[in-house]
């Protein structure tokens, strides 16, 4: 990612001349990244689809405020931030709730690579089900948190930058968030043990 | 409480969580590892985290279902919806909490209460606050005490009251008689028993104040004029402190209400 950070900064800066053109160009290069996000921390592909599509409006109206190579830390914040408003306008108006474990008809991508065999197949996708369910138990920040770093794969200082948290801060609500996912899937009884492994 | 497992072992999730993204220093690292073979609940509760982590990473990435590229009418959509003028001031105004705006209208209501009661002798009521005269007028007052406008004390008049504030007589009395005092016995005994004492020229303490307070009461207009204007001054900052905190407080129960009939439904 940090390879196109250049690329970036010269779309940003025609972005921030009004080419819209350009902007479409960094809209598909990061829209999957912000729909993913979105729909972790929504579990609903409706709400994600608009959180998604806010998104990228309020950076078109915002980019002027963006510096090029920061684009997508600061993308992803604008869309934890869409995200999180959509969350508590649907929890103002809880047409479904966001607790639920999520109907099979809202996830029709969410499946695990089906060339596995149909057993190992049916059983990740439980596995799959279950931790987006347990996901949606956490507070919105630890949720946000967690999937920035573990789902997302960004490292703390990049979900420091997308959060506008601090090391500390995030250090603390990605342990946390963690740590409610294994009591909630102890509980569960769906947490499965890798193995025996070195620990490092 | 809970927590039980931080409490018995020297590692707490979040030193575990750190072990795990590599973000424990090496001193620590070192600590844990040493730790870890003797202790199985630890080993256990580090396996349990990584098996949370790895099952967070494989969680499939989700294409995008549709493309989100704006539209030119998109953006003029977005744009005018975006309040400029007075409709962003009142966006920017409501981002203020009723509750922040109604403590602090509290607060100042009560400090310009305080600073009314402290300043302004609770009021300004008929015995209070008196203001100082200026030099001239002391001046004038000073002269007014050797006209000694008690005289008709010496001559058999009454007294005056302090809410009558008569203008002194023009005829002037014998200057060396000083003013009978006001809460002594009646003015007539009082000038029969300290006759003898007619040519003292300093007055007893309670002698100053029949002299004193009529000119106070005479002449407050540059002093009570500009108390009063700050008076009422404050009292309008009281007046609006106190509107404040009752329009926040109108506000917070119109949010609250408006929370609850938006959950229902």
């Amino acid at each position: 990612m940090q390879a196109t950070a250049p690329e970036d900064s010269r779309l940003v800066a025609l972005s921030q001349e009004g080419d819209l053109a350009a902007f479409n160009a960094l809209v598909e290069r990061y829209q999957g990244q912000v729909y993913n996000l979105c729909w972790r921390m929504l579990g609903l592909r409706e709400a994600a689809e608009d959180a998604t599509q806010e998104a990228f409006l309020a950076a078109y109206r915002n980019i002027r405020r963006c510096r090029g190579p920061g684009f997508r830390a600061w993308l992803l914040r604008i869309a934890a931030n869409a995200a999180i408003d959509e969350l508590r306008r649907r929890h103002r108006r809880p047409q479904v709730s966001l607790e639920t474990p999520i109907a099979d008809s809202e996830t029709p991508l969410d499946l695990p690579d089906p060339s596995a065999g149909p057993e190992e197949w049916a059983l990740r996708r439980e596995q799959t089900r279950c931790l987006q369910a347990a996901l949606l138990t956490l507070p919105p920040d630890q949720r946000l948190s967690v999937i920035l770093s573990d789902v997302q794969g960004l490292s703390y200082e990049e979900v420091g930058q997308a959060m506008g948290s601090s090391l500390g801060t995030v250090k603390s609500r990605i342990s946390r968030g963690r740590a409610r996912l294994r009591r909630y899937l102890l509980e569960k009884g769906e947490l499965s043990l890798p193995g025996q492994r070195p620990t490092q | 409480m809970r927590n039980p497992f931080v409490r018995r072992h020297p590692f707490g999730e979040e030193e575990l969580s750190s072990y795990l993204d590599r973000r424990l220093s090496p001193a620590e690292s070192a600590r844990l590892e040493e730790h870890l073979p003797s202790c199985e609940p630890c080993r256990r509760h580090l396996e349990e985290l990584r098996a949370v982590v790895e099952g967070l990473r494989d969680l499939p990435s989700m294409p995008a279902p549709r493309s989100f590229a704006l539209r030119p009418e998109q953006v003029e959509a977005a744009r005018r919806r975006t309040p400029v003028g007075p409709a962003a001031w009142a966006q920017r105004a409501s981002a203020f909490s009723p509750v922040g705006v109604a403590a602090a209208a509290l607060v100042l209501f009560f400090v310009l209460v305080g600073v009314d009661l402290a300043t302004l002798g609770g009021g300004g009521g008929p015995e209070g606050f008196v203001p100082a005269p200026s030099t001239e007028k002391a001046f004038e007052a000073d002269q007014a005490v050797g006209a000694a406008p008690a005289s008709p004390s010496a001559n058999g008049y009454e007294a005056p009251s302090l809410g009558a504030a008569p203008a002194p007589t023009p005829t002037p009395a014998p200057p060396a008689v000083p003013a009978p005092p006001l809460a002594a016995a009646p003015p007539t005994i009082a000038a029969d028993e300290e006759g003898r004492e007619a040519g003292t020229p300093e007055p007893t303490v309670g002698a100053a104040t029949p002299t004193e307070t009529p000119l106070a009461v005479a002449m407050p207009e540059a002093g009570e004029e500009g108390g009063d204007a700050g008076r009422w001054v404050l009292r309008g900052f009281q007046g609006a402190a106190g509107a404040a905190f009752l329009a926040a407080m109108a506000a917070l129960v119109w949010q609250r209400r408006r929370k609850r009939g938006v959950g229902r439904t």
